[in-house]
């Protein structure tokens, strides 16, 4: 009897960890080859432990070299920035979509839709235009600014914000709150799981960028941590391949520290707002 | 007689007393380079220059990942004004960069600023045909800086165990060929020669194979092909036989050179600024030797010279004349020392391979000396235009295919150059 269940249990276990394995497979790939000295990352065969422990050499020179310590503090400012107004702009806008009942309310989630189907590159030209005359290029305004409204987080949370008992509303209203007042005190804080689901995908997302920040930061003082990183890979001499790996250890670090903590809300996020 | 000397002296006082202040007060260059890597010696030359010029202070921008990549900046920056004092553009975008720039005046013709400096100078610290790198339509745009061609690497203990003389590079193509082919048969898991023109990242190398047999790419307007002659032929037919005859398998540029650094490749052709880089993959695997690139028209034949040349953009007064100080710096023997030493570059100035700046250290790195030994060798990088980039790709799949044996090479010639005619009309 107990045979019978352990048997699918590892079976779906055995598929799931080759995923996992397949996943994990390049950050071991980067880890291994941060600690090991150039002439060993080429070899005619592996050996996953390196002859000579290049580790702290190239973990040195992935944050004396270039510019990565300030370029990760950039990031965090950036991301940060970002996350905030987004929410800031996105939570009430999403709680209107799911709960007032306005004129044009169908056309407006019409154009979130809309919204969510143009890439950046869209709107390139006409942003960078716009922050070249009003002389805002290379700022962090610049860096954060296309991305303070978020069509996908209106979706997100309106699609969480439809869930929430209708009864909860009326009663607040009548013991007298506004509407702004529910939006904080009464959705918002309902809405942790999707807002943690929210910040990782945007965090992740702001923090690995390269196309805009290559485009409007000219002053390695604004870099990004993919600005950062490519300080030691370019193709005309070739890179430094262990100093790289450190840098992308450094980077994505994190990144997966934000999503171990947030792991728990993040998930339950994914599932009850019915995104996959 | 005191009085005299009295007057003089305050007359010079005078003279000098607004230029203390006009000296300094600080001038910040904003200068622009491609390839983040080349910080290494970028930030060295710059810290020099301002020992020397303690008025004139140099900030890098972020560097852009590549030329391709700068390139497209500096034409964003033309549009918006944001354009950098000073930039290192390479050598196949200059002519498109300065041809662009130019009608606006967002460029500088150096030409006046090296007259000023006089014949002797300019003479004493630049080839002609260095200097010629720089030059579009007739005008001084680029101050060459860095530059190379390509020169062989090569595993001494595989040439020598299929009985080659590793002291001996061979400096003809039929004696390399055969000698990748005695490779192969000595070592039959290793390649002999591997000329990746299948995954170069630019033509640079199929240009090379051209032009040391004596051939262009370009007609003497530049404005057709002219590759399609004898030497073109002689050229694809063997990029056809380094597969056939010395064991190349067509892989990817960066597999090459890791397999080249693993002892699994006899020769390869690549630049001289990753010399540094390929001798640090091969490490203590095999004693790394180079060898100049063959040439077999000794009268025409030549190899592209890949690299870059200083621009000066600014159009304020000032910043022009001290941009022109960095320039001339750059491109001065000191200044190539430095960029020489990291890369594995052949130095753009004549002084800097003497005795105080480079002498001892191409002692040292005998590996370095191939490059410098073919300098009077150096052509210009031939460049298609703004298709540029698009024939590349069009001519490495023909090429490719000729390789793999899927067109025999003489039809293939004939559809890269049609093809090549083709999309330069647009």
């Amino acid at each position: 009897m107990r045979r019978r269940r352990i048997l699918p249990a590892l079976l779906s276990h055995a598929v799931l960890a080759a995923g996992a394995a397949v996943m994990l497979a390049p950050f071991l790939w980067m880890l291994l080859t941060s600690i090991r000295p150039a002439e060993e990352v080429f070899g005619a065969v592996f050996n996953p432990i390196p002859g000579r422990f290049a580790a702290p050499e190239n973990y040195a020179r992935a944050l004396t070299e270039g510019n990565l310590p300030r370029a990760m503090l950039n990031g965090a400012i950036v991301c940060l920035g970002i996350l905030a107004v987004q929410l800031l702009v996105a939570i009430p806008a999403a709680y209107a979509l799911a709960k007032l009942r306005f004129r044009g309310r169908g056309v407006l989630f019409g154009l979130v839709l809309f919204g969510l189907c143009v890439p950046i590159q869209v709107p390139a030209l006409p942003l960078y235009l716009a922050l070249a005359q009003t002389d805002l290029l290379d700022s962090y305004f610049a860096l954060m600014a296309p991305f303070f409204l978020t069509v996908f987080g209106m979706f997100l949370f309106r699609q969480f914000f439809r869930a929430y008992p209708d009864e909860v509303l009326d009663a607040a209203r009548l013991d007298g709150m506004g509407e702004f007042e529910i939006v904080w005190r009464l959705a918002a804080p309902a809405a942790v799981p999707a807002i943690a689901a929210f910040s990782v995908f945007s965090v992740v997302a702001h923090w690995n960028d390269l196309y805009w920040p290559l485009i409007v930061v000219t002053s390695s003082e604004l870099a990004t941590p993919p600005l950062g990183i490519l300080a030691f890979r370019d193709t005309e001499s070739g890179g430094n391949y262990g100093a790289l790996m450190a840098g992308a250890a450094l980077v994505t670090a994190p990144l997966i520290l934000a999503f171990l903590v947030a792991r728990r809300a993040f998930l339950r996020g994914i599932t009850m707002t019915g995104l996959r | 007689m005191f009085t005299r000397r009295t007057t003089l002296l305050a007359g010079a006082a005078v003279l000098a007393a607004p230029a203390i202040p006009r000296a300094q007060a600080p001038v910040t260059l904003d200068v622009l380079f491609a390839n983040p890597s080349f910080a290494r010696f970028f930030n060295p030359i710059a810290e020099a220059f301002t020992r020397a010029n303690p008025d004139v202070r140099i900030a890098f921008r972020q560097p852009a990942p590549s030329y391709d990549d700068q390139h497209q900046a500096l034409l964003r920056g033309a549009l918006t004004n944001q354009l950098p004092d000073v930039t290192f553009p390479g050598f196949n975008r200059l002519p498109e960069l300065a041809r662009t720039l130019a009608p606006r005046n967002q460029i500088l013709d150096l030409a006046p600023l090296i007259a000023e400096e006089g014949a002797a100078w300019k003479g004493e610290n630049f080839a002609d045909r260095m200097l010629a790198l720089g030059q579009v339509d007739g005008k001084q745009y680029g101050m060459p800086f860095n530059a190379s061609s390509p020169i062989a690497y090569y595993n001494p203990e595989l040439v020598a165990r299929a009985g080659g003389n590793p002291d001996a590079f061979p400096t003809s193509w039929d004696a390399v060929v055969a000698l990748g082919g005695r490779i192969k048969a000595a070592a039959p898991q290793a390649m002999g020669v591997s000329y990746y023109i299948n995954s170069f990242d630019s033509d640079w190398l199929w240009q090379a194979l051209i032009q040391q047999g004596g051939g262009r790419m370009l007609n003497e307007a530049g404005n057709a092909p002219a590759f399609g002659d004898a030497a073109g032929r002689a050229a694809i037919t063997l990029a056809r036989r380094f597969v056939t005859e010395s064991g190349m398998g067509l892989i990817g540029a960066d597999q090459n050179r890791q397999q080249f650094a693993t002892g699994g490749t006899g020769i390869i052709f690549d630049s001289p600024a990753r010399l540094n880089v390929i001798t640090g993959l091969v490490g203590g695997r095999f004693p790394l030797r180079t060898a100049p690139y063959p040439i077999t028209d000794q009268a025409r034949g030549g190899v592209p010279t890949g690299g870059n040349a200083a621009v000066i953009l600014t159009r304020d007064a000032a910043r022009r004349a001290a941009a022109w100080r960095y320039v001339k710096f750059s491109a001065g023997p000191e200044a190539q020392t430095i960029a020489v030493q990291m890369t594995g570059y052949l130095p753009t100035n004549k002084r800097a391979t003497a005795e105080q700046f480079l002498g001892n250290w191409y002692r040292e790195n005998p590996n370095a000396q191939a490059a410098a030994r073919q300098a009077d060798r150096s052509l210009p990088w031939e460049d298609y235009g703004a298709n540029g980039p698009r024939i590349h790709r069009m001519q490495q799949e023909v090429l490719t295919a000729v390789m793999r044996g899927d067109i025999a090479p003489e039809p293939g010639l004939e559809r890269m150059v049609s093809q090549t005619a083709q999309m330069m009309r647009g």
